[in-house]
């Protein structure tokens, strides 16, 4: 398909889905079709060229709106360039057809968002889309958009990835860069990714981090650590469930699966809390502080508790942030290639059941929800969310993977493995009357 | 709930959770040494090495 057929398609189903799932915070016909006219008649080449795709509502884009990240502010870079990825992505002849939803600042894993209303699940209108990149799954899930960029920095692609059930690949931390895009807190934050197909989000990772594909991997030459223990304690039935479907899968694709335990996971995610509340403090402080009414109460209470931790408290997760990664090296990651986790330890709520942004309360329930995904932020490791399976009620199910830091190949292999094995980009999505039901789309690469 | 009420109360969620992450960190300092410089984390990313 042509670009500008493309990009017609893309934009139609953009505007078809937006009043079910509020996944888009601007969409940008005009700008889409003038750059879908130019990519085709520049004959633009590549695994890109001629892709639809958004970008999270964080991103610094050349003539395009300021970014707002969810707020009520625009966000202009110091230099006021676009975000480096940006340059990346039109290099390569990608076309961006408009920003999307998130939570407040990113700051946030629900996609509950106060201001901007809250973003719906695609597998059922009632249920929270996952955040803060609640529109890049969304729409990615929805098959408006064969991908989406995102940021990550403590499960903000992964949890949306797997209550939508797609691909959420949060790469090594500065894999990718971040210039030009708003940031929440500077240490985790990570430009992450969101497709549908594991061809799709290699090609997306390989352009924007330069980095080249690896040809000899093979699933059945990894050794997978299933994660086992106490950390599972929380994790609800259905998820459970998922990590078994996840583990048979790998198995049957020849992988050497064993339980693996890692004994201060739980200790990664206590001092990743006090590393991102103190830099989202300081990175926001004087927005809050001079303008609170322009933020919700959630927000407002989490950057405030940031400001309160002290200084000794900071440093010491920092120090304790390369005890962590070298334990992690010489530990679980001198047995396995991967390790496998649950990403949440539920599948997607009821929006009804989920605190109200402005809630106080949203402040103090986060740790829980994080307690899989904020871990890898501060280890600094690469993660991808892969869906396994659907509930009874037809809500997905996914799994984490984890490599050592700079492996992202495996991961992607594993991904476009087990996308062959469960064919997740084959399930029948409910679709709006008002649409119509798409065929799958043919792998990309 | 008045403005007034309302800002009392994100005071208190805020003291509650930074005292609870405080605390955590105690916790944790129990148990481990922590005899890295703050600043090492990043190389030992970028090496990928322990």
């Amino acid at each position: 398909m042509g670009a500008v057929a493309a990009v017609t398609t893309a934009l139609e189903l953009a505007h078809g889905w937006q009043p079910s799932l509020n996944c888009f915070v601007t969409i940008d016909d005009e700008s889409a079709m003038t750059r879908a006219h130019q990519v085709e008649s520049k004959f633009t080449s590549g695994p890109l060229a001629g892709l639809p795709f958004a970008y999270k509502d964080v991103f610094t884009r050349l003539h395009r709106k300021s970014p707002r990240a969810g707020t009520n502010e625009d966000f202009v870079g110091s230099e006021g360039a676009p975000a480096a990825v940006d340059d990346i992505m039109r290099a390569a002849g990608a076309i961006d057809i408009g920003s999307l939803h998130l939570d407040e600042l990113a700051y946030g894993a629900t996609g509950r968002n106060g201001i901007l209303d809250d973003c719906h699940n695609p597998w059922d209108l009632q249920r929270a889309s996952g955040g803060s990149s609640s529109g890049a799954a969304a729409v990615v899930a929805a098959r408006v958009l064969p991908m989406a960029i995102a940021t990550d920095t403590g499960g903000s692609v992964r949890v949306p990835a797997a209550w939508c059930g797609v691909l959420g690949l949060k790469p090594t931390y500065s894999a990718i860069p971040t210039r030009g895009v708003v940031p929440l807190a500077p240490s985790h934050d990570t430009v992450a990714l969101v497709a549908l197909q594991a061809g799709v989000l290699g090609d997306a990772y390989r352009t924007l981090s330069g980095r080249p594909r690896e040809e000899r991997l093979e699933v059945a030459n990894f050794t997978v650590g299933h994660l086992s223990g106490a950390p599972l304690g929380s994790v609800d039935e259905s998820v459970a469930r998922g990590m078994a479907i996840g583990a048979r899968a790998l198995a049957a694709l020849g992988a050497n699966v064993r339980d693996l335990r890692w004994p201060h996971l739980d200790d990664c995610n206590v001092a990743a809390a006090v590393v991102t509340a103190t830099e989202a403090a300081a990175v926001h402080g004087s927005g809050w502080r001079d303008r609170p009414h322009r933020f919700q109460g959630g927000t407002r209470t989490r950057l405030r508790a940031g400001s309160l931790l002290a200084g000794v408290d900071y440093v010491d997760a920092l120090r304790f942030r390369g005890d962590a990664i070298a334990e992690a090296l010489a530990g679980p990651f001198s047995e396995a290639d991967i390790v496998m986790t649950p990403v949440a330890p539920t599948v997607a709520p009821k929006l009804s059941t989920v605190p109200s942004p402005d809630s106080p309360a949203l402040a103090t329930g986060t740790g829980t929800l994080l307690a899989f995904t904020r871990p890898f932020n501060f280890l600094g490791f690469p993660c991808v969310a892969v869906p396994v399976g659907l509930t009874p009620e037809g809500l997905p199910l996914a799994v984490q993977l984890i490599a050592r830091p700079w492996q992202e190949e495996t991961l992607l292999v594993a991904a476009h493995a087990m996308q062959g094995l469960i064919g997740w980009d084959r399930w029948p999505l409910p679709t709006p009357a008002h649409l119509p039901r798409l065929e799958p789309a043919e792998e990309a690469g | 709930m008045s403005e007034p009420e309302a800002i009392t109360d994100e005071r208190a969620a805020a003291e509650a959770v930074a005292t609870s992450m405080s605390l955590a960190m105690d916790e944790l300092r129990s148990r481990h040494a922590l005899t890295r410089s703050p600043n090492e984390w990043q190389s030992l990313i970028r090496s990928g090495r322990a």
